[in-house]
């Protein structure tokens, strides 16, 4: 009976639906079953769901470049993975105290481990600052006038 | 030579992402060893890679001494220190995967959780109930991983292969190895020397798809009881007749179309020699054993003087029209 297609308001209905499932459907089910995860080859890595948080790491990772000014990173892809997985670091008894992030201090997020940088957060704060008088001043016309 | 084939190098062309950060810093690599392998330990892996990499002047997260006294940019952590978040993604060779934070990695999901080789980073991901792991994979103690990153074409080694891998010292690539193949793979990794032959075997114990065979890879008669059929020979035996060698080993193991990757240290081969005629040499050996030689490429940034070769052995014939 599991396989029946007579079953509760089927008088309702216009037509009886169908008993097998067309080949093109069958196909399309499989293909969305087969693309939720990255296969054998890479051991069934899921495509998570896409919250807003792991949006937020993402984009940061995306946008690393402007984390560090003494770092540059190729930018060598567009668009988000489509499969990935968050890891957090392990702790090892051989890490010297300068190398691990103490207990309390750890976050949730990529995101809010850079809002937890006070540094960071300094300098982003400068130099969105920078650009806005910038700008400013492009506006009134009077470019380069406040450049250092 | 054939059209098909040409070694490259000298361009560099497709470099696979990510070099140009430091090292992955473990705290320079283990133990000495013996023969080719030692002094690696010594001063590569060491913070930073002296001079010759890292172009910001930070080596990775260097372990220690890197780049003492040197101003961090900021924050006084690296990107991979214990308890930071990172994104592990696929690369484009099975079974590796890319691991992206402050800095980028080579990662290899690790067959035994909770389990450190040598000191390298683990990562690890909580899914609901399974817990993942996944282990940093150095370049610089690693010829495999430093051709990974050297962009080459294909490594052949996937998930459920079976390897042979010729030259397994302390196991320490063959750990990773054995992640990649995962649990339905093999590898027969095979050693001559004892004292680094210990090593292998406690990596081994771990690891159910490693089989150690400490024992002279010249002569494969010894072993082939234990042997089946491989779809894979790793080579880095860094002899004078590694060739041979490896041609031996496929002769008896290697099915046909299977495929074979060889790291070549020039100094080992020929001192005297400036280090492309060698390399020209050994493949044109590879020719005469029926191996047929694909892709060559130098593992320049990591290795001074190395290069790999991948090939096929006893392709099928083409179809004649």
């Amino acid at each position: 009976m599991k396989k029946s297609v007579i079953g509760p308001e089927l008088e309702k209905r216009d037509a009886v639906p169908p008993y097998r499932e067309s080949k093109q459907a069958a196909k399309l089910k499989r293909k969305e079953e087969r693309e939720k995860t990255t296969g054998a080859g890479w051991f069934n890595m899921r495509a998570p769901e896409m919250t807003e948080e792991l949006k937020g790491d993402l984009k940061a990772l995306k946008m690393r470049g402007a984390m560090d000014p003494k770092r540059f990173y190729k930018n060598d892809r567009d668009g988000f993975p489509k499969y990935f997985q968050v890891a957090t670091v392990v702790d090892s008894p051989v890490d010297f105290y300068h190398s691990r992030v103490p207990e309390k201090d750890r976050k949730r997020t990529m995101v809010e481990e850079l809002l937890a940088d006070a540094e960071f957060r300094q300098t982003n704060k400068k130099k969105y600052q920078q650009i806005m008088t910038e700008k400013a001043a492009i506006g009134a016309g009077k470019k380069n006038k406040f450049r250092k | 030579m054939t059209p098909g084939f040409s070694p490259r190098g000298g361009d560099r062309g497709g470099r696979g992402g990510f070099r140009g950060r430091g090292s992955f810093g473990d705290r320079g690599g283990g133990r000495g060893g013996f023969g080719d392998r030692g002094g690696r330990g010594g001063f590569r892996g060491r913070g930073g890679g002296g001079g010759f990499r890292s172009p910001s002047g930070e080596g990775g997260f260097r372990g220690r001494g890197g780049g003492r006294g040197t101003p961090r940019g900021r924050g006084g952590r690296g990107g991979f220190g214990a308890g930071r978040k990172v994104t592990v993604e696929p690369h484009r060779h099975e079974g590796v995967f890319i691991c992206r934070g402050k800095e980028d990695a080579l990662v290899t999901k690790n067959m035994v959780i909770g389990e450190s080789v040598y000191g390298e980073k683990r990562m690890n991901v909580e899914e609901g109930e399974t817990k993942i792991e996944y282990r940093a994979w150095n370049p610089f103690r690693s010829k495999l991983a430093a051709a990974i990153l050297g962009g080459v074409d294909q490594i052949h080694i996937k998930p459920g292969s079976k390897v042979m891998y010729l030259g397994a010292a302390s196991g320490t690539t063959v750990s990773h190895v054995s992640d990649i193949v995962g649990p339905e793979g093999l590898v027969y990794a095979v050693e001559f020397s004892h004292r680094s032959g210990r090593d292998l075997l406690n990596v081994a114990k771990k690891r159910t798809n490693i089989i150690p065979i400490i024992e002279d890879a010249r002569h494969p008669h010894k072993y082939r009881m234990l042997v089946g059929m491989v779809d894979v020979i790793f080579a880095d035996v860094a002899q004078p007749d590694q060739t041979r060698i490896v041609a031996l080993n496929a002769h008896n193991f290697l099915k046909n179309g299977g495929h074979f990757v060889i790291s070549i240290k020039a100094n080992c081969i020929d001192s005297t020699a400036a280090p492309e005629a060698v390399f020209a040499a050994e493949v044109k050996k590879m020719g005469s054993e029926n191996m047929k030689p694909q892709e060559q490429l130098t593992l320049e940034p990591y290795e001074r003087d190395h290069a790999i070769v991948v090939g096929i052995y006893r392709p099928a014939p083409k179809n004649k029209k």
